[in-house]
């Protein structure tokens, strides 16, 4: 059995898959870094369903509105008391876009409202060592789009765990290729997911 | 004829001024109550009664026991009744009652008392009633949980007290939990943290890089209460766990953990091959069933099987040297708060905490020789002043008239007055 | 006057002296229950209930026993009755008058009439009518001047109880204590519509967020101060009385009320304002459509707890795909509303909005509340998208919700060669060999054409797009090179180490990647291109399936967003496990808080309380009442014990099972449901 199994969370308003190759990515970098006992393919769970609860830890990304059916908001919700942790990524590279403002007021309401999470949270430190805080993606350095850094993630608290992570910094282009891939590259970008991944298992 | 009943009501009536107002000779019986009991003990003591009789109407404190004990030993004879009225639904004025009580070993756990009557039993402390148990003719004993008494913790059934010693809580030493990072790992130590356990957590993500929590020092009994052994990954507490436990410290194995090299030569049995379960659901009443299953295989003799699912062992515990080790074979327990019912969560809390408690180190309480603590009362009457005596119908002392003696006075004069009304007369 | 006429009027008289009694006995008896229950009230407040029914009941009491007088009295009802009556005063008439009124003896007993008419009766008739009437009349004058002397106000309150006339009860006064009775009257948010209510000593309040709370007592020892969370609010005079008016919070809160020496406590439980539910009747479900024309109809209803103020259809337009998309929004079908639940209806043309193949529209309904006091809440549809299909997407059977990248298109249409191919293949033996040799080299100029495609995005080179790299490896394949030499050089290329920069010739620029599963692809079109020009479909096949497959490969290789179902990527876990240069270096856990830190601090709160019962049960009912408040959020069964508890405190009732119920609710640990057995203890 493995101790972790990668969820890409299926909602019914947007585009949910568009960023498929996300999972594998990780699921590679999470291998490549740590002993975790990783599934070596990532699953596919829509929200609404009872299903999401095998998976303690989800994603969900898109570029289009996000607006959640009554029975994902309460599946969510219901998620997350448990202590379920959910990562959500704006697709997007821009500020208070559409899939933003929506994607903040389903969470709203389903959980709770998101604040900014700060640079020195366990997060940044519970595999590899960000002092910055979030690593900035490459969309928000090539300038193009809207230019800007987001300094911060987001997040929904439960007490003093994080029940709710949301970037805006567009994560899911960031480390949307092929884990082959990361042979070209001198500084492998998905090492905060590790963070991601070791935080959820661990706190 | 009415002269005649005039005449033996005038009688009787001396009779009975004869009986009250003669004094009590040597030989006869005192005879008390134990609700007054407290006020008369100073005037038997001094009077030197040769005999004393208690009708048991009330619970007798320790203290007034042990006066009559120390009264029976100047010489006078000290017997005991129970009393005429049925105090109790099942007829027993005064039933036996033991009671005994132990602090569960987790932080906030209730106070369970464990008692035995053959009548109702009502519990309640130095503030309030607290519970009853209702006795029935098949279960004359239960377990009852409560929390912490205020005051002194009493239970009560017909004319018996017992007084029962509530142990003060252990300091317990925080718990170690290692294994491989993963959702057993954070589910398990969430679960113990949020139940009130301190928890110290060594979690192996990567060859040199724990998740860590606590110190890392020693591992021994001054500094831990249990270990909690998630899987085979043992790390660093290998090399001392089997001293650890040896010394008094408590060991709960679970899923696999039992057959790392470490543990192998304690663990109450070896773990067989992984069996998923017979459920998908969790069901409130038996969880378990639907976790997989590592079951309990080659148990050894001096090891105590607690739980089945079948054919299948699921939970062992055995005894090495001072300690205790508890082997579970439950794997991913953690599907349970989060895939179970509405009181998963809680559930699931309760459970690890449980688990945890049965083998905690914890230091004996000090032995409690305060007098006021009596589980057992009527045993300790009967071992003190034997067993009751049946009341004799005709036994009569200076204070007591016989029972017929006043309906036959008023039999008489009634008889008088209506001889005298059949006639006429005024 | 004839002897009859006599008779006559004595039994008038007598008849309304009758009923007059029987009208004051009546009166005096409703009085009499007035008087009693007025004067309970003085000493013992009855509840408003009891004193609704006073009234009632002493209606009933005068107008039964009223009738029951009369119908006793009813042996009046004619002249020879009341002849009778006459007689039984005046024996002497030795029934003279009876047979003097008696209508078949008129007038043909004349001696007796004038014997009857020598006795004269009327001043026995008139004695008897006031000694009939003096009894009642005094008892009704006795009520009326008890009442009158009754305190101010107690007959108001069984006549016309209200709720708030506690007060009526209290008078004022130096040495009373302003808080030892109090109203308290509720007026909510005026956007809620609903009536002000009054309670006489509550205990708590529970009203809407923002309602007006006013308290109101009679003024008594000391000035009556209000503390509320930090703030204070003093009393202000209102003739006998004082006043205080705060508002209901957001959250539960206790107010707490000082007069000098004396203290009491109201808690305030705030109902909050629920958000209208919105429910988007049409469209029912998410749809495709063929053409972005046409008009669609848009229902909505909702409903809300105290009312509706408006509300709208909102659209979001989102077109673009891949990476990049653009979105308009705007809002249709504005309505407002003045009740508590509607409807919303509107029609958008699918023309006006300009959508093209490939946009969503994303449609729900939001309504308002009339809430203006925590601000309108806002109550929105489920969400249903729209999608324009476009035109390249018709030929498929199952058309894909989001527009098909290149390597998409590219595998359609091989696989729609290959059924081409295939079909051909198959009517083979019906058709001539002319015919099928054509076909067959339609389809292999089709094959062509896409591998001339697939060709263009084999290779990527620095600093050049695929397109210049397309032309001019088709250029140099039409010009210098066989399909054999083409294929050895990609051979080549394919054969090179990987990550080794395939370099090029002259100035081409080096290759950056090659994409190996389109080469394969690339091949194996060329192959299948030459069998279907010498007319084997058949021999085509193979080599035509090889190529889809591939192009299956190179959509999961390349970094390209599809919809549907993606072919899931396995990461060979062994090969790469721990194979990463960097090291990581967790940082220390922290420890999570327990669940309820303030569990036993809540029961120490309750213990207190209980040693108070006895001593101190005003203060043992604020305790509980303190401890419930802070229980509403978290324990709602504790909370409701522990409510009930207190009330019965509150009513001076033994309220021992209710504390034990309170406190098993308190203090009870929740307990594992699959026991494990205690091992060494008793089980």
């Amino acid at each position: 059995m493995s101790d972790f199994t990668f969820c890409t969370v299926q909602y019914d308003s947007g585009d949910w898959d568009s960023a498929p190759l996300v999972p594998a990515n990780l699921i590679d970098s999470v291998a490549r870094y740590t002993s975790i006992s990783v599934a070596p393919t990532g699953v596919i769970v829509p929200l609404g369903s009872a299903e999401l609860f095998k998976y303690p830890l989800a994603y969900l990304t898109g570029h289009l509105p996000v607006r959640f059916s009554e029975l994902e908001r309460r599946t969510l919700g219901e998620y997350c008391g448990r202590g379920g942790m959910l990562f959500v990524d704006d697709h997007n590279h821009d500020i208070d876009g559409v899939f933003h403002k929506s994607a903040h007021e389903e969470i709203a309401r389903a959980v709770g409202p998101l604040k900014e999470l700060p640079n020195t949270h366990a997060l940044y430190s519970s595999f590899f060592k960000f002092d910055d805080g979030p690593p900035a993606t490459t969309h928000e350095l090539n300038g193009w789009g809207d230019n800007l850094v987001h300094k911060h993630l987001l997040a929904v608290m439960r007490g003093d765990r994080i029940s709710v992570l949301y970037s805006s910094k567009d994560y899911s282009s960031e480390w949307g290729y092929h884990p082959d891939n990361k042979r070209f590259l001198s500084v492998d970008n998905t090492k905060f997911g590790v963070n991601i991944v070791v935080y959820a298992l661990t706190r | 004829m009415e002269r005649a009943l005039r005449a033996l009501s005038f009688a009787l009536i001396a009779f009975a001024l004869w009986r009250l107002f003669t004094a009590a000779g040597d030989g006869d019986v005192v005879r008390v109550r134990s609700s007054s009991l407290a006020r008369d003990l100073p005037s038997i003591e001094s009077a030197r009664t040769a005999a004393l009789h208690v009708e048991m109407d009330a619970a007798l404190p320790p203290a007034e026991r042990d006066a009559l004990v120390a009264v029976a030993h100047a010489g006078t004879r000290v017997t005991w009744s129970a009393p005429r009225a049925t105090l109790s639904r099942q007829g027993a004025a005064m039933p036996p009652l033991a009671a005994v009580a132990e602090r569960a070993r987790e932080p906030g756990g209730p106070v369970r008392i464990a008692v035995t009557s053959a009548a109702d039993v009502a519990f309640s402390d130095g503030l309030a009633a607290l519970d009853t148990v209702r006795a029935t003719a098949a279960i004359r004993g239960a377990t009852v949980s409560v929390g912490e008494p205020s005051g002194a913790l009493g239970a009560v059934s017909g004319a018996v007290r017992a007084f029962i010693r509530v142990p003060a809580a252990a300091a317990l030493h925080p718990v170690l939990v290692v294994g491989r990072a993963g959702w057993e790992a954070k589910f398990a130590v969430a679960a113990l943290e949020e139940r009130g356990w301190t928890v110290e957590a060594r979690l192996f993500v990567a060859p040199g890089a724990d998740v860590t929590q606590g110190s890392r020092g020693a591992i021994d009994t001054s500094r831990y209460a249990v270990i909690v052994a998630l899987d085979t990954t043992l790390g660093s507490v290998a090399a001392s766990v089997v001293r650890f436990v040896r010394q008094g410290g408590g060991l709960v194995l679970l899923a696999g953990a039992a057959n790392a090299p470490a543990v192998r030569a304690i663990a109450p049995a070896r773990a067989g091959a992984r069996r998923l379960a017979d459920v998908r659901a969790f069901d409130a009443a038996e969880p378990v069933n639907a976790m997989a299953l590592y079951p309990l295989e080659g148990l050894r003799g001096d090891a105590v099987p607690l739980s089945t699912r079948g054919a299948l062992l699921t939970v062992a515990a055995r005894r090495e040297g001072a300690g205790r080790v508890l082997q579970a074979g439950f794997d991913e327990t953690w599907r349970w708060r989060m895939q179970g019912g509405a009181d998963a969560v809680a559930a699931h809390r309760a459970w690890w905490s449980r688990m945890v408690a049965s083998v905690a180190a914890a230091p004996l309480p000090p032995a409690d020789e305060s007098p006021a603590a009596e589980g057992a009362p009527l045993a300790r009457l009967v071992d003190a002043l034997g067993p009751a005596v049946a009341i004799a119908p005709d036994a009569s002392g200076p204070h007591r008239l016989p029972g017929w003696l006043l309906p036959a006075i008023l039999l008489c004069l009634l008889a008088e007055w209506a001889s005298r009304r059949w006639r006429g007369a005024r | 006057m004839t002897i009859l006429e006599r008779v006559e009027r004595a039994r008038r008289t007598l008849r309304a002296t009758a009923i007059a009694a029987a009208a004051l006995r009546g009166l005096a008896a409703a009085l009499g229950i007035l008087l009693l229950s007025a004067t309970v009230d003085a000493f013992v407040s009855l509840p408003a209930g009891a004193r609704r029914l006073v009234p009632f009941v002493a209606a009933a009491t005068a107008i039964a026993l009223f009738l029951r007088r009369l119908s006793r009295a009813g042996v009046r009802a004619d002249a020879g009755s009341a002849a009778l009556w006459i007689e039984a005063r005046f024996p002497s008439l030795r029934y003279a008058l009876v047979t003097a009124v008696d209508p078949r003896y008129e007038g043909r007993v004349p001696e007796i009439e004038r014997a009857a008419a020598q006795v004269s009766f009327e001043p026995a008739v008139r004695r008897a009518a006031r000694r009939a009437l003096t009894g009642p009349s005094i008892a009704v004058a006795a009520c009326v001047l008890v009442l009158l002397v009754l305190p101010a106000g107690a007959v108001a309150r069984v006549i016309r109880p209200a709720a708030g006339d506690a007060l009526s009860r209290v008078r004022a006064g130096s040495r009373t204590n302003p808080l030892a009775s109090m109203v308290v009257r509720v007026s909510p948010p005026a956007y809620a519509g609903l009536r002000d209510e009054s309670f006489d000593n509550p205990a708590s309040v529970r009203a809407l967020v923002g309602s007006a709370i006013t308290l109101e007592g009679v003024a008594g020892d000391g000035q009556v101060v209000a503390t509320l969370g930090g703030s204070r609010t003093s009393a202000s005079p209102s003739g006998d009385r004082w006043r205080l008016v705060l508002a209901m919070p957001s959250a539960p809160a206790a107010v707490r009320l000082h007069a000098a020496a004396h203290e009491r406590l109201l808690v305030l439980e705030p109902v909050p304002d629920s958000a209208p539910v919105v429910v988007l009747t049409a469209p029912a479900r998410d749809s495709i459509l063929r053409k972005p024309s046409g008009r669609i109809r848009l229902s909505a209803t909702a409903s809300d707890d105290y009312g509706l103020a408006s509300g709208a259809f909102e659209l979001i337009v989102s077109s673009g795909g891949g990476e990049n998309f653009t979105f308009k929004s705007r809002t249709i079908g504005a309505a407002t509303f003045a009740s508590r639940s509607g409807e919303l209806a509107a029609t958008i043309s699918l023309d006006s909005i300009g959508l093209q193949p490939g946009d969503m529209l994303h449609l729900r309904a939001i309504v308002r509340d009339r809430n203006d006091v925590t601000g309108p809440g806002t109550g929105t549809s489920d969400t249903r998208t729209l999608r324009i299909a476009r035109a390249d997407e018709y030929d498929s059977v199952a058309v894909d919700p989001s527009p098909p990248p290149e390597a998409e298109k590219n595998a359609l249409s091989q696989r729609m060669l290959l059924m081409m191919a295939q079909a051909l293949e198959k009517k083979r033996p019906q058709i001539s060999h002319a015919t099928l040799v054509g076909e067959s080299r339609s389809i292999a100029l089709d094959q062509t054409r896409l591998r001339k495609r697939v060709g263009e995005i084999v290779f990527t080179r620095l600093g050049e797009d695929t397109g210049e790299q397309g032309d001019a490896v088709q250029k140099r394949l039409d010009q210098q090179m066989n399909p054999d030499s083409v294929l050895a050089a990609a051979d080549r290329a394919a054969s090179a180490a990987a990550g080794t920069a395939l370099e090029g010739d002259h100035d081409e620029t080096p290759l950056l990647a090659l994409n190996r599963p389109l080469l394969e692809a690339y091949n194996a079109m060329w192959s299948a291109s030459g069998e279907l020009e010498v007319g084997e479909p058949g021999k085509a096949v193979p080599f035509m399936k090889k190529a889809l497959d591939a192009l299956q490969a190179a959509r999961s290789a390349e970094r390209i967003y599809l919809r549907g179902s993606t072919r899931a990527v396995v990461v060979d876990i062994d090969r790469v496990r721990l194979q990463g240069k960097d090291k990581g270096a967790p940082g220390a856990r922290t420890p999570r808080p327990a669940a309820d830190p303030s569990r036993d601090d809540r029961i120490r709160r309750f213990d207190a309380a209980l040693r108070l019962v006895r001593t101190a049960p005003s203060a043992a009912v604020d305790s509980l009442l303190l401890l419930r408040l802070d229980l509403l959020d978290r324990d709602m069964a504790a909370a409701r014990a522990i409510e009930t508890a207190a009330n019965t405190l509150r009513g001076g009732h033994d309220a021992t099972s209710a504390l034990i119920r309170a406190r098993r609710a308190l203090t009870s640990v929740p307990s594992a449901p699959a026991p494990l057995t205690s091992w060494g203890s008793p089980p």
